[in-house]
């Protein structure tokens, strides 16, 4: 009986200590959500009106909480290759909640899972677990990711779940095209790859070579786009060429580019084998010009300074354009963070939770469906410049064209929608 | 195809060939001795590429030349290798070969993800090892630090050949494989002959981290899984166990992935991958395998 007695005193003090646990934390946010009302009531004037109606909404609806706190879920690759892309992601997510928080917008925004990214490890089937555990938080929206082929299947279950979904990079034109829930801040493959061409025919090249990554939706949506864009362009495509994203030798492709006399390499990838192909493609012999898409964005030039010349990636923005939006956020990141993680992607992410932020706004209220009619047309002024929502959800913007110099990037011009130079 | 081209991927081929070449001996290696496919192996040229990747800068810093640094890292992927025989081989050793394969198999994440935690997710890139010009032959492109590689794992493969062969030790290895108990009665220390196997394979995987870092000088965590299984596949290929099958095996991987990928890019890995199902249909000892049933 006495060694019974051990395990009992110590199940029931760990259940005494859970449920206190339970009922200290429930206590602690029914506070913390008076005090949040309290404080907008406080600081707006708000009418007693206002105050019933939202205790209301409390009473109705216990997500929607006050009607002011915006409830944002998050998920995007933290680690695996493409990790500083999560990471980025995660400051300028931190740093825009903060923003907002301490402004006075009127909304305040709530990023579930304790304020952290739920890690997809760039990969389709972790994606939906994280998806999966997000939605069991209740959250009105939710945020990511930043790739095409893990941001598919969510979007599939997102618009079953009619949960609003803000894909930050996902530039696949299926992404959108899953639901009317759907929506991006990024422009879409077919854009980047017909940029692509279109900044090929301005610089003069004709015989374009491909090689992309068949087991990715990202690779092969640029692909399509840019093959079909470039014999428009009257650029000859002499060689496709796969591989897939898991290769570490491009040695046989690159040699084939040599071989087929062409002028121009586009190699729509991610950044974690930019170094390894441009590394190949100068060893074949090829001094032509590499281009890629936004997938480029924050590779690792180290060790590769000499390779990296005539090397030229689309992207979202660039760090050195003068908008304000994009100053600001520069200087805040950099003096924060850093530079290190300063990408593309965490400028995404922290335009993705202000564009919800303007949702809410238009439409009065934080739950799912206002938020969905708030953004549908809305037009947007951020660090991914200004832009107006398309009936799909896709937004129309400009790309910026970078290269290399010294290994540093370095803004090169940036292209329009009607092909005009800015 | 043209000659330049045909002339160039055999450059290419011979390159990833030696350098699969050296991971096999490994594999190899360990399995002649004690029956057991040391899947941590591949892992092995990872942490020998980690340590290019640290001590590199450090080299450069002090003055000396950048492949200096693999001294280091043959001196730690030795000392990893027999940690890893001495505290998680060993003890599963009596009971079985199942059990052995799960410790490799165990060991083998354990690794990866212990390089995770320690130099995060990101790839690295590694500093020039050689710096070296383009030479330009019978009008091809070829990097003279291509041509130093496959120089290098010839030689290393040269080296261990005549080890083996005329040192006692080495002597001590091919024994201990075909007795166990009369090599033991022989005078044989079978257990420092397996540790000293473990350390010698291990050592070659830190010369295939100089090879691959200075071809692909890229460092990832997972980088061995993926080497570690083609090099597994040359191994069966030449036939396990038989050291120059190895060499045959591996070489014959690296020109058959360069040329399949010059004209099917999309298919190499489904065709190397077919290869090694053929020759187990065909001969399921390997090329150079001795067709010898196992002892009971």
């Amino acid at each position: 009986m006495k060694k019974r007695l051990l395990p009992v005193t110590l199940i029931t003090a760990l259940t005494a200590a859970f449920l206190a646990g339970c009922g200290s934390s429930a206590q602690q946010s029914a506070a913390g959500g008076s005090t949040a009302a309290a404080s907008s009531a406080a600081t707006q004037d708000a009418s007693a009106t206002q105050d019933t109606s939202s205790t209301q909404a409390d009473a109705s609806a216990p997500e929607g909480e006050d009607g002011k706190t915006i409830k944002i879920g998050a998920y995007g690759p933290i680690t695996g290759g493409s990790a500083v892309y999560g990471e980025g992601a995660q400051n300028a997510i931190a740093m825009a909640v903060e923003e907002i928080n301490d402004g006075d917008s009127g909304y305040k925004v709530e990023i579930v899972n304790g304020g952290k990214i739920v890690d997809d490890g760039g990969a389709a089937k972790q994606a939906i677990n994280a998806y999966n555990s997000l939605m069991k938080e209740g959250p009105s929206a939710i945020v990511g990711s930043f790739f095409s082929s893990v941001t598919l299947p969510v979007a599939e279950q997102a618009s079953k779940d009619n949960m609003l979904l803000l894909a930050t990079g996902a530039t696949n034109k299926d992404v959108t095209l899953k639901g009317s829930t759907i929506f991006r801040n990024c422009f879409i493959d077919p854009y980047q790859g017909k940029m692509a061409a279109q900044f090929a025919k301005e610089k003069g090249w004709t015989k374009a070579a491909v090689i992309y990554a068949k087991d990715d939706d990202y690779s092969n949506g640029l692909k399509d786009a840019f093959i079909e864009n470039a014999e428009a362009n009257g650029i000859e495509v002499v060689y496709v060429g796969e591989c897939t994203t898991k290769d570490t030798d491009f040695s046989s492709q690159t040699s084939q580019v040599v071989a087929k006399g062409a002028d121009f390499l586009f190699y729509p990838a991610f950044l974690d084998t930019v170094p390894l192909l441009v590394g190949a493609a100068r060893d074949a012999g090829f001094d032509g010009a590499v281009m890629g898409g936004d997938g480029w964005d924050g590779t690792d030039t180290a060790g590769f300074e000499d390779n990296f010349e005539n090397c030229y990636f689309t992207n979202h923005y660039s760090s050195e354009d003068t908008a304000p939006a994009v100053v600001n956020f520069v200087s805040k990141y950099t003096e924060k963070y850093g530079t290190e993680s300063l990408n593309a992607c965490a400028a995404l992410y922290y335009d993705a939770i202000y564009m919800l932020v303007e949702a809410a706004k238009n439409s009065g209220a934080s739950d799912t469906v206002s938020l969905v009619n708030g953004m549908t047309g809305m037009t947007f002024t951020g660090v991914g410049g200004t832009f107006t929502m398309d009936e799909n959800g896709d937004p129309e913007k400009s790309v910026a064209i970078n290269t290399f110099e010294g290994g540093k990037v370095k803004w090169l011009m940036t292209l329009s929608p009607e092909g005009t130079k800015e | 195809m043209t000659f330049s081209l045909f002339f160039q991927s055999l450059i290419n081929g011979l390159n990833q060939g030696a350098i699969y070449a050296l991971i096999a001996l490994g594999y190899t290696m360990v399995y002649g001795i004690i029956r057991m496919i040391n899947f941590a192996h591949g892992d092995f040229i990872m942490i020998g590429a980690y340590t290019l990747f640290y001590t590199i800068p450090m080299m450069i810093h002090a003055g000396m030349p950048a492949w200096i640094s693999v001294f280091l890292a043959v001196v730690i992927c030795a000392a990893v290798g027999v940690l890893v025989e001495v505290i998680a081989y060993k003890p599963v050793r009596r009971a079985g070969s199942m059990s052995a394969l799960i410790t490799a198999l165990a060991m083998s994440l354990f690794l990866e993800n212990l390089a995770m935690v320690l130099f995060g997710a990101k790839p690295h890139n590694v500093q020039k090892i050689f710096d070296l010009p383009s030479v330009n032959v019978l009008g091809v492109a070829l990097p003279l630090n291509v041509i130093l590689t496959i120089g290098i794992g010839v030689v290393m493969m040269a080296c261990l050949q005549i080890f083996i062969k005329s040192t006692k030790i080495g002597k001590a290895m091919r024994a201990v494989p075909q007795d166990r108990d009369a090599s033991i009665l022989a005078g044989i220390n079978v257990n420092k002959v397996i540790t000293m196997t473990f350390a010698i394979g291990s050592a070659l995987a830190a010369v295939a981290a100089l090879m691959y870092c200075a071809k692909y000088p890229r460092v990832t965590n997972d980088m061995g899984s993926m080497m570690g299984l083609k090099a597994f596949i040359a191994a069966v290929l030449g036939g396990i166990g038989v050291i120059p099958g190895a060499m045959l095996g591996g070489i014959l991987v690296g020109l058959i992935e360069i040329y399949v990928k010059l004209f099917a890019p999309g298919w190499y890995e489904a065709i190397t991958y077919g290869i090694l199902i053929v020759i187990l249909l065909v001969k399921p000892s390997g090329i150079l395998g001795k067709n010898v049933g196992e002892k009971v």
